[in-house]
């Protein structure tokens, strides 16, 4: 009887393996936000509200997400709703990066530069985290790229004058290294011919991988190349020369496989119809289309994970179907779909996409796609999916299976 | 015999209690810092399990025809759903962009007199509805027609107020 007893009563504990788990359900945290998300389960919002919202990164701990609200740079924990913001309102900011003190640097105009606006008068500012516009420092002007190094810090790509003096002058860039807010910047001496419009680090953080519009002169508009860059010795070496009049869309992503970019017709209109995924060749100036994402596949964004194996793709499987997040397993060539887009515009810049640190989730900005009017029971602060709002979407890791 | 069910009732009593306990902690559990505090939202229409006094009827068919102009007209209802008289009920609405946090450019105001239980009242705004972002101060990346929000708040002394959220797209 006592073994009987003990027995009912270990079962109304949990003590038993298999049972009590199933008896007793604690809810996910993330279950009330997930649902109403527009891109099916699991998927979580993490911001609310109207605003002009873009470039998401995590901060090195996953704890902390910044962002680009209306212009400003705005911070928050991951899953707070109300961010702090950390630069002025003469500040146009347009990116921002993480720098391993936990401080942030950001890519943006001031609004005196903002008449003579180009897509060189970009400048990296460091932000002091205070919302008051006179911490906001100019690092470095006329920035045309920066990239995150594997363990932090960032390698800005900036416009310098050419060193030549010819008539005709090629522009050049230099690269620069940030490693904190208050460390000097290391600068590289051997510049590089063209203007550097994306670049990532290798994952030893020896290595750069730019996308590069070099001028020929002659009232031509450029071609673009992909080329490697190594820090020890400044010099660099031609990965891929796309056709004139194709353009490259953000960063070449860095992966053990070559470099991943989107690429495509420059003179085709501000919507991603032609743009496709490409990755450089081994011994071949030409790149190739990836073939892996099949016919027809309309890329937008590539960002490569931080264990560089999977490609997370912005991007249709054929012009008339719905824009998706993809992830591309780099090693077996697969391609998942990792939302289920029921309604919803997503942001197609490659700065609105990002990785968490630990790969385990990708942050997209998208809003519900209206076709006419909207009434809502709540008010406007407390609505995600009739604005442009941050989305976390879980990314299986490579070698889950279903 | 009986000491046999004096065991088992023992045993159920506890396995009721331990298992009660553990959904209470359950329940304190999903309450943590994790979850978001604000639960999502439902498109109007959707049904709710409270019924409250004070209630903004605004169907979407109201604005469909609203032009980004001014001079627009719309009515709202304000309803009382309550048993006992509203007296000296608020409506506020605001007009402002829905990609910029930076302005809210239009507010407007109306006082209604006393709702009786069950009144409904109509009220009508005449509205500026041309576009609330001007080039020069549009955010980048907003597109030249962004998508208006009209913020529709009703407040009466002693109910829960009501708040109406229509997004005009372009």
């Amino acid at each position: 009887m006592a073994t009987l007893a003990s027995l009912a009563v270990l079962s109304g504990c949990g003590l038993l393996p298999g049972e009590t788990r199933e008896v007793i359900s604690i809810p996910p945290a993330s279950a009330g936000s997930s649902s109403d998300s527009g891109f099916g389960p699991g998927v979580r919002t993490l911001s609310f509200g109207p605003g002009g919202k873009g470039s998401p990164r995590m901060s090195p701990s996953g704890e902390r997400i910044s962002f680009v609200l209306d212009g400003r740079v705005a911070e928050k924990a991951l899953y707070s709703q109300d961010p702090s913001l950390s630069t002025g309102e003469d500040l146009r900011a347009e990116h921002a990066e993480w720098l391993p003190d936990g401080t942030l640097a950001t890519l943006g105009v001031k609004e005196e530069d903002q008449r003579a606006e180009s897509a060189v008068s970009r400048s990296l500012f460091a932000v002091s985290g205070e919302d008051t516009s006179t911490d906001d420092r100019e690092l470095v002007e006329r920035v045309g790229a920066a990239g995150a190094l594997p363990d932090g810090g960032l390698v800005v790509a900036a416009e310098v004058p050419s060193a030549r003096g010819a008539v005709e002058e090629q522009t050049e860039s230099r690269l620069m290294l940030l490693e904190g807010s208050e460390t000097p910047m290391k600068f590289y001496l051997r510049g590089i011919e063209g203007r550097v419009t994306g670049l990532s680090v290798s994952p030893d953080g020896s290595q750069a991988m730019l996308a590069v519009l070099r001028d020929h002169g002659g009232g031509s508009a450029g071609q673009f190349e992909i080329q490697v860059y190594r820090f020890s010795d400044g010099r660099t070496s031609l990965a891929a020369r796309l056709p004139e009049g194709m353009e490259v869309l953000g960063a070449p992503q860095w992966t053990p496989h070559g470099a991943y970019f989107v690429a495509g017709d420059a003179a085709s209109g501000a919507e991603p119809g032609p743009y496709a995924l490409y990755r450089t060749v081994p011994g071949s100036e030409k790149p190739e289309p990836v073939s892996a994402v099949g016919e027809g596949f309309v890329a937008a964004s590539a960002s490569v994970s931080p264990d560089r194996d999977r490609l997370a793709v912005i991007g249709r499987r054929n012009p008339s179907s719905p824009t998706n997040l993809y992830v591309l397993n780099l090693d077996s060539g697969t391609l998942d779909v990792a939302t289920t887009n029921e309604d919803m515009e997503i942001k197609t810049d490659p700065r609105d996409l990002a990785w968490s640190p630990d790969g385990g989730t990708v942050i997209l900005v998208a809003r519900e796609a209206l076709s006419g009017p909207a009434v809502y029971d709540v008010p406007a602060e407390e609505l995600s999916s009739a604005f442009y709002n941050l989305y976390q979407v879980p990314i299986r890791a490579s070698g889950d299976t279903e | 015999m009986r000491g046999v069910f004096l065991w088992a009732l023992g045993g159920v009593a506890a396995f009721l209690a331990t298992a009660g306990a553990f959904l209470l902690l359950a329940s304190l559990g999903s309450s943590s810092e994790t979850s978001s505090p604000i639960p999502p939202a439902e498109r109007a229409g959707a049904g709710s399990s409270s019924s409250p006094a004070l209630v903004l009827d605004l169907p979407e068919e109201r604005l469909v025809g609203l032009e980004r102009a001014p001079g627009q007209r719309l009515t709202v209802d304000v309803v009382n759903r309550g048993d006992e008289d509203l007296a000296g009920v608020e409506l506020e609405l605001e007009v402002f962009p829905a990609d910029t946090t930076r302005s809210r450019q239009h507010n407007y105001r109306e006082v209604s007199e006393t709702l009786t239980p069950g009144e409904a009242t109509t009220v009508e705004f005449e509205l500026d509805l041309s576009p609330s972002l001007p080039t020069k101060t549009r955010p980048p990346g907003a597109a030249p027609r962004a998508r208006e929000v009209l913020q529709f708040s009703a407040a009466a002394p002693g109910v829960a107020p009501a708040v109406k959220t229509a997004v005009l797209a372009p």
